[in-house]
């Protein structure tokens, strides 16, 4: 199996480090009207400093969910019925919140999917980075603009000066993501939370904005938390790897092993699905079936209905996690075996 | 603690009774506001339509001898149950009769209104150049003006019978028909569906009547309830004001303008037709909200 | 402009065809001398083109004819009167203006509450019922029952309250509604999800972030029910004995003094469309995806 181009690997093993943000266990419901439905299922995650963790899933996975859980972002009709968020010794989960407020775009930012709409449409760009900067560093209103100025430049936005004063309707798809990104790292947060950055945007900028991403990681010595349902992205930008799937993690693993051997049978065939350069295929391999919508998950292992090498042990137990080297889990009752 | 799994709750299982059920069947289901408001609006009308049935008095027998009598919960008899005016005359009685002038000139009045507005809107769409322009001009002057100045200078200065009443308050919001009609009009004709069947040779008088009107028909009725207690509420401001509904006619807004002058004396002449129209009102604009939540509910 | 125009052209035709207006100044037994001297006097023996022509080019030199009662200038009538509406429409539309937008916002923000339900159906009673039903309401209650308050004319500012409170209650619901559906659709949107993920406390999100949108049709909205307020005013004035140009569109009206008439017909058309002409260029202003130089419509 070829090994995909990774362009960037770090120390393969931070881990010896104490991770900077560890999330446990941590489940959340959403309470429609037509009843209470759990949509993130005792997912545990872990961020080293200076790593970059790429969540990977399709929609519906839990994701997202798990991402704003932790900043206590969830719409009004979520809920979070269970686990810890440890940042800095401190459960966010617990905190009020005033005191999450101050965290937010101070230590921890996010950057959403469409930054179209994500941008408030009656204040121009300099206006709403200064306000980061404004309300965390206390910065007075020039100095705020002098430093956004300076942001603009730093995500390769050309006359920032001038485009400081424009409003986000006047940029384009690619410069609005910069300028949430300038937002974020405003106060230089020691992790950034990317919610599938590219998606909204062409293929060439992502490659842009990725590249961005990692340059400014470097920089501020930032970690990442980078969720998308693209390998590619994976491949191109992570250091770690947690695949989702229903609501729960189904495998963790360092980039590298994940591509090289990976063991949950989901992961596997996601990556046999993914188009190749390197030789012929008459046909692309999908996974049969779908994925269950959160109405229909069940207890035990929820990949069952489509798993190609499930035994009778695998349904009616949710599968525990296997820890097959430091770094690297399985949830699977039959997991690949390393090569 | 982790839970492994949350069972959507049940729906919550209750024994509906027979009503509940039907109501449920409407989509009423939790809206008890908006039944009793459909109710209060039924009862009007079979008030409107019936109520000379069961009226008690003639509404025009004077008594000289029992004027501005209380009504029975107020220390009075039973005879007069909501009292009498300052002629006599028995106050349920009057209301009964001008409910009647009321529903009537606000019904017709809207359909007027509606039928006359959307048709020049229609017109405006069809024929656009400048008889488009002429209508948008028209719009505007419309718009300029608040109705009840306008309707109060026609009125008095054109004269006061009950058809010109029944126009006059009609047109009030012609204009907003206009303009819904004519963008709409003007936007299905670019819908695919209308020129297809105009390539079909199918002739215009045919192809709106058929085919664009039952489109835009329910956003034109929803603005219908939305303009029908405006209506209501100026036919009854005018007669208040005494330039509506002249005697010896009588409507709600007339009852409401005697009965001022009489406030202290015997206010139940006044408060008993103006609740009677502030609850119509009231309950036409809930069930209009409804509607229009449910035929469209991103109409906002 | 050219709407103003129109407006007056028609009002004047109007008029005019309701005929003779002599009759409701004199009694039937007048003998035609008389009456002719009087047609001479004011102007309405010429054809009605005539009568036309003379009155748009008086206007243009500021001439707004004669009452037929006064004897005064149109104008100056209007105008002794004009100060004490908008001391009352001014008086109702700010407080109308900051109540409803307080109400409206704080019922989006509880949406779905008591509150919110609480707000919104008495919102809607408040449009629901008759202007002067409330006015008579309040008067029974306030004025005859407890007699804290007055209830005609206008001497002091107590006198301003009664009135000022019915329309103002009114306008105040209709604003409320607007400004709740323009908060919650604000309030759905990603930005606002933004704001919050940078950390701007709750009071800055909804001060600096929800209400600048939420403005952007609240102000269109407003900026029409200025018309109503107006059509408003004429009503209330008149059960209230409030001494204000509305009332006295009413009598002048009742009695088809012509002058005055048209006169306010016009002042009321201009007024409400230099409001719209502000509106939009408020709007303008507050929405930086318009331009305003790029016209609208």
């Amino acid at each position: 199996m070829n090994k995909p181009v990774i362009s960037d690997v770090s120390e393969p093993n931070g881990l010896h480090q104490k991770p900077l943000l560890e999330v446990r266990d941590l489940s959340v419901v959403f309470d429609t009207p037509e009843g209470t439905v759990e949509v993130v299922d005792s997912v545990s995650l872990k961020v080293q400093p200076g790593r970059t963790l790429g969540l990977v899933g399709e929609s519906g996975s839990g994701k997202s969910v798990t991402c704003l859980a932790t900043l206590g972002l969830l719409a009004a009709r979520g809920r979070v019925t269970g686990g810890e968020v440890l940042f800095n010794d401190r459960d966010l989960l617990s905190i009020s919140e005033a005191e999450m407020s101050k965290l937010r775009g101070c230590e921890v930012a996010m950057v959403f999917q469409d930054p179209m709409v994500s941008l408030n449409p009656v204040r121009s760009i300099g206006w709403q980075i200064s306000e980061s900067l404004i309300l965390h560093q206390g910065l007075s209103r020039d100095a705020a603009a002098k430093r956004t100025i300076g942001l603009l430049d730093m995500v390769g936005i050309p006359n920032a000066k001038n485009r400081s004063d424009e409003y986000p309707h006047q940029f384009s798809g690619g410069m609005s993501q910069r300028a949430m990104i300038a937002m974020a790292i405003a106060c230089q947060p020691k992790l950034l939370i990317a919610d599938e950055p590219t998606t909204a945007l062409d293929v060439t900028i992502q490659a842009q904005i990725l590249e961005l991403l990692s340059d400014l990681k470097k920089e501020l010595n930032m970690a990442l938390i980078l969720i998308t349902h693209d390998l590619g992205v994976i491949a191109e930008a992570a250091d770690d790897v947690a695949v989702m799937y229903a609501g729960r993690v189904v495998e963790e693993a360092p980039v590298l092993e994940l591509f090289d051997a990976p063991l949950h049978h989901y992961t596997l065939g996601l990556l046999n699905s993914l188009p190749r350069v390197d030789r012929k295929v008459d046909r692309l391999s999908a996974i049969e079936g779908a994925a269950p919508p959160p109405q229909e998950f069940v207890t035990g292992c929820r990949f069952e209905a489509r798993c190609g090498s499930c035994g009778d042990a695998c349904s009616g137990i949710r599968p525990d996690f296997t820890e097959v080297s430091p770094g690297r889990r399985v949830a699977c009752m039959h997991p690949m075996s390393i090569s | 603690m982790s839970i492994q799994q949350i069972e959507p709750s049940p729906v919550i299982r209750v024994r509906r009774g027979w009503l509940s059920s039907r109501l449920h069947r409407w989509g009423l289901g939790g809206e008890w506001l908006v039944t009793i408001a459909m109710i209060y609006i039924a009862f009007i009308l079979f008030v409107a339509v019936f109520g000379f049935t069961f009226q008690p008095y003639p509404h025009t027998q004077q008594d000289l001898f029992n004027q501005l009598q209380p009504p029975v919960f107020m220390g009075g008899s039973w005879e007069h149950i909501l009292g009498t005016d300052d002629l006599g005359r028995d106050v349920l009685s009057r209301l009964i009769r001008g409910l009647r002038l009321s529903v009537l000139i606000g019904v017709v009045g809207t359909a007027i209104g509606a039928i006359l507005g959307s048709f020049l809107g229609v017109v405006a769409a069809h024929f656009r150049g400048w008889v488009e322009e002429i209508l948008m001009m028209l719009v505007d002057v419309q718009v300029s003006l608040p109705f009840i100045i306008f309707a109060l200078a026609v009125l008095a200065f054109v004269g006061n019978s009950l058809t010109i009443l029944i126009i006059v308050v009609g047109i009030d919001g012609w204009e907003r028909y206009a303009r819904l009609a004519r963008s709409m009009v003007l936007s299905a004709n670019q819908k695919d569906y209308v020129l297809a069947v105009r390539s079909l040779g199918l002739g215009h008088f045919r192809i709106y009547w058929r085919h664009v009107l039952p489109n835009i028909m329910g956003t034109l009725i929803v603005q219908a309830t939305i303009n029908l207690p405006g209506v209501i509420l100026l036919e009854s401001t005018l007669s208040f004001l005494g330039l509506g509904v002249q005697p010896p006619l009588t409507s709600l807004g007339q009852i409401l303008g005697v009965g001022r002058d009489y406030l202290i004396l015997a206010p139940w002449i006044a408060v008993a037709p103006g609740l009677v129209i502030f609850f119509l009102t009231l309950s036409i604009a809930i069930v209009g909200d409804w509607l229009r939540d449910r035929l469209d509910p991103t109409l906002k | 402009m050219f709407t103003l125009w129109i407006v007056v052209t028609a009002v004047f035709f109007v008029l005019r065809a309701s005929g003779d207006p002599l009759l409701s100044v004199f009694s039937l037994g007048t003998p035609e001398a008389t009456l002719d001297v009087f047609r001479v006097k004011w102007g309405i023996d010429k054809s009605m083109w005539q009568q036309y022509l003379i009155y748009i080019a008086d206007i243009l030199q500021g001439d707004f004819g004669t009452s037929f009662f006064d004897g005064r200038e149109a104008w100056d009538i209007v105008m002794e009167r004009l100060p004490k509406t908008l001391l009352l429409g001014g008086t109702t539309f700010g407080v109308s203006i900051v109540a409803g937008v307080a109400l409206g916002a704080f019922a989006a923000l509880k949406h779905g509450s008591m509150w919110d339900r609480g707000i919104m159906t008495a919102a809607v009673a408040s449009f629901s019922m008759p202007s002067y039903f409330l006015a008579l309401l309040l008067i029974l209650f306030f004025s005859l029952k407890m007699r804290w308050l007055p209830t005609a004319g206008a001497s002091t500012w107590l006198h301003l309250i009664l009135p000022a409170t019915t329309l103002g209650l009114t306008l105040a619901g209709s604003i409320a509604r607007f400004t709740r559906s323009a908060m919650l659709e604000v309030l759905r949107q990603s930005y606002m999800r933004t704001a919050r993920a940078k950390g701007a406390p709750k009071f800055r999100q909804i001060a600096w972030h929800a209400l600048p949108n939420a403005a952007i049709p609240t102000v269109t909205v407003i900026g029409f029910q200025l018309g109503w307020l107006i059509g408003g005013s004429v009503v209330i004035e008149t059960v209230f004995a409030w001494p204000g140009a509305g009332r006295l569109f009413i009598t002048a009206v009742g009695v088809r003094d012509f002058a005055v008439v048209q006169l306010f017909i016009l002042m009321v058309a201009s007024t409400v469309i230099t409001a719209n002409l502000l509106v939009d260029i408020l709007y303008g202003y507050l929405d930086p995806r318009i331009s305003v130089t790029g016209g609208n419509n």
